[in-house]
Formats: C-alpha cells, structure tokens, sequence
C-alpha cells in the first residue's frame, strides 16, 4: 500500500518511526529532538532507523548522509530532498509481507 | 532460533492472561504468511532493548553488549558474522570488545548480514517443514 504525503504527514511518519525506535512517546518527539541527546539513541539505533526510513520511504540513504543526521528535522529535510529526487512522495503502509 | 524437525516447527509458548500464545521467531512467522498469500501486520513496536536509558558516555560498551546478544541469538560467530558483513574480524572483535567505535557503513555491513541469516533460517525452517510434510 503506497499514499502520497504532504509535508506535515512527512513529518508526522517520521517522528512516528523515530518514537517507536525509542519506544517513546510519539508526542515527546518534534522536528527538534536530537537522536542522540533525546531519545538515547546509540550507533545500531542509528543504523537501525536510517535502515527503516529506506525500508518505509523506498529510498537510499548514503552512509555519510545518515552520519550527518542529529536531529528528527534533519531526517526530514534529507528524506524530502532524497524522495523529491526519487520523483515519489510516497510512504509504504505497515510491512506487506505478501510483497 | 526455533527449530524444525522435518515436518514440524517447534515453537515455544506463554500464558498471557489465561490465553495460551505460541512464540515464534517473527521471520519463520512472516515466511510462513508470505508463502500462504495473506496480509498480516505487526499491532506494536518491537520490545527490544538492553537495560532502559543508555548513556551516551557508555554507547561503545552498550553498543557492544546489543551487537554480541544479536550475533548470538542469530548464531553467528564472530568469524561468521565478520566474513558475511565483509567486515575484518579484527574490527569486529575490537567493536565486541568496546575498544573502538565503528562508524555507520561498518554498523551498517553488520546489521545487514545479521539480517539477511534470519531471514535465510527462517526460509530453511519453513522449507524444512514442508519438506517433512510432503514426504509423510
């Protein structure tokens, strides 16, 4: 299941995926929160939710483009450009294991 | 790692709140699905870490306590794990051994092949037990 999204519901998934990584709260988590300061994020929970984003967003994330991502507005400023360049606004739904 | 014994999956099981839950590796699971040709979903996030707040200070020692736990649980051995993430077995031992910090691409090649072994022992358990079931 693919659905076009706005900026906002950008915004809104990807502070989803990064709350659920924490297993916070997605309302403790705004385009401010830094991954590491915030959410105590380590180095696999980094890689693991850079390795989402592509999974979710069908997109590629370059190692030392993800290296430079501190904060959920980071993720989300990155993935608009990269999906804008992908010519695809579009999210996958929960995981479609009959893909 | 549940274990197939030809024509069966051995699975363990859990009373929670008086209903009996069978306990399967989500990879056999969603293997299992994908090969009947249906839908299904996971209703919340997964429950994984080790300890609760890390801190920062301590991510190297934290990081090398969660990287260990998964290569075991997937059966890896650090020689295994480093050949299949091509990644030199000296690093991985020192990053095992919180003695450096491995940047994103080494973390990345280590996630991807602990990954790619579930899923491909999901795929045997599953083939296994049909196997088993087709030759009864």
């Amino acid at each position: 299941m693919m659905n076009l999204l706005t900026r906002e519901e950008l915004e809104a998934k990807v502070i989803e995926l990064a709350a659920k990584q924490a297993e916070v709260d997605s309302a403790e988590v705004s385009l401010k929160t830094n991954f590491r300061v915030d959410l105590n994020y380590d180095s696999l929970d980094d890689v693991e939710f850079v390795m989402t984003l592509e999974e979710v967003f069908d997109i590629e994330i370059g190692d030392q483009q993800a290296e430079r991502v501190r904060t959920v507005g980071d993720a989300v400023s990155l993935l608009s450009s990269l999906v804008a360049s992908a010519g695809t606004v579009a999210v996958a739904g929960a995981r479609d294991v009959t893909e | 790692m549940c274990v197939s014994n030809f024509n069966s999956i051995d699975y363990e099981r859990a009373l929670l709140a008086g209903v009996s839950y069978a306990i399967v590796p989500e990879e056999v699971l969603v293997e299992l699905i994908r090969r009947v040709g249906i839908r299904a979903k996971p209703a919340t996030p997964i429950d994984e870490q080790v300890g609760t707040s890390l801190d920062p200070a301590l991510d190297d020692e934290a990081l090398a306590r969660r990287l260990i736990l998964r290569r075991k649980r997937v059966g890896l051995t650090q020689a295994a794990l480093a050949r299949r993430a091509g990644v030199r077995v000296e690093t991985l031992n020192r990053i095992e051994r919180a003695k450096c910090t491995p940047d994103f691409a080494t973390l990345r090649k280590l996630v991807v092949a602990m990954n790619a072994t579930e899923r491909e022992q999901a795929v045997a358990v599953v083939d296994a037990a049909i196997q088993g079931k087709e030759n009864d």
